[in-house]
């Protein structure tokens, strides 16, 4: 920030702020609770990104440690947790291009219009699975999931995100979010309406 | 799989999508919505599904651990200002060392493998080459991209 533009009032009572400058100020355990505030976002990202808990356990560690050696790089113009987000995303897409894994599906067979096309409304889930046994299919098919429809969905069902801030985190258009998230969503229905199947 | 940004493109997918996004919110609000559509029972089930905790998750102490990380580099950066200012020092009193006695010994050097080494443009030419790369790595990891 300009030295000599005063602080904007809101931005005092802005935590992101305050966290920020006691991190660059080196200030006794801020960091620390930088990380704490942080770190479920950034598993969500990675875990979902990689499946492997160890890489993604390093990968969470470089994040930390990118995000400490660039925070005085961080302008304010994006939310804290979209900005680390973003660092997170960045570092598990490069791993996973690294590893040369498909980052989405590319089955051209199913496209919405055909995907509509099998459901129906008259299936009654619990009748033919039990919750259980539909939940462990869920699991199943989500793991199956290509690494970006993957992450697209945790964001939005499990971290709560908005699809403005999923798009600051991953860099695609809002349309292509929702696109992600509705394509997905029904291809998990198909699965568990048992119209594809999955192994599990 | 083709993702269209101007998604939703019909009817059709757009009643879906509010199919989808209803049962996420009653299932955020804990009202079970399902009673009267089975489409909205899959979705509100899968909304359960999705925002449980992960199966994996990190070690508690995760955080801490990181932290000291970053701590730690106070007693290098510490370090390695000493090793730079010992090393300056040397210089200097290499270069006084030179100025004083040079004099007798650099004319002997003159004819021997280190003279002749020094007189080549190359070696000059390395060691500026090995001083820029590792200055502008030092400019990267501070002021580059974030990742």
């Amino acid at each position: 920030m300009d030295a000599s533009c005063p602080p904007h009032p809101s931005d005092r009572a802005d935590p992101d702020r305050e966290l920020v400058d006691a991190v660059l100020r080196g200030a006794p355990g801020a960091f620390e609770r930088l990380i704490r505030s942080y770190q479920g976002l950034c598993w969500h990202i990675i875990y979902r990104m990689v499946r492997h808990p160890e890489d993604a356990r390093d990968l969470c560690q470089e994040t930390f440690l990118r995000v400490h050696q660039c925070l005085h790089q961080y302008r304010y113009e994006s939310a804290l947790k979209s900005w680390i987000g973003q660092v997170a995303y960045s570092i598990a897409l490069r791993h996973l291009q690294r590893k040369r894994i498909p980052l989405q599906e590319i089955h051209a067979d199913d496209d919405a219009p055909s995907l509509l096309e099998n459901v129906g409304d008259d299936f009654d889930l619990e009748g033919a699975f039990g919750q259980a046994q539909s939940a462990q299919l869920l699991h199943a098919a989500i793991d199956a999931l290509a690494p970006i429809q993957r992450t697209v969905l945790t964001l939005y069902h499990l971290e709560e995100a908005s699809i403005p801030e999923i798009a600051a985190i991953t860099g695609l258009a809002q349309g292509t979010i929702k696109s992600h998230l509705f394509r997905t969503r029904l291809h998990l229905r198909e699965v568990l309406e048992g119209r594809l199947g999955v192994a599990v | 799989m083709k993702h269209d940004p101007n998604f939703p493109s019909s009817e059709d997918q757009a009643h879906e999508w509010s199919v989808q996004e209803r049962a996420l919110a009653a299932q955020r609000a804990g009202i079970d919505a399902s009673a009267t559509d089975t489409s909205l029972r899959t979705y509100q089930l899968m909304a359960q599904v999705l925002a449980q905790p992960l199966d994996a998750q990190l070690p508690p102490d995760f955080a801490r651990r990181v932290a000291q990380q970053v701590a730690r580099p106070v007693d290098a950066r510490l370090e390695s200002n000493l090793l730079a200012l010992l090393g300056a020092a040397m210089a200097l009193a290499a270069l006084a060392a030179a100025l004083l006695y040079g004099a007798q010994w650099l004319p002997a050097l003159d004819g021997g493998l280190v003279g002749a080494l020094l007189r080549q443009p190359w070696p000059w030419a390395l060691a500026a080459c090995l001083g820029l790369t590792r200055l502008s790595q030092r400019w990267w990891m501070q002021h580059g991209p974030i990742v």
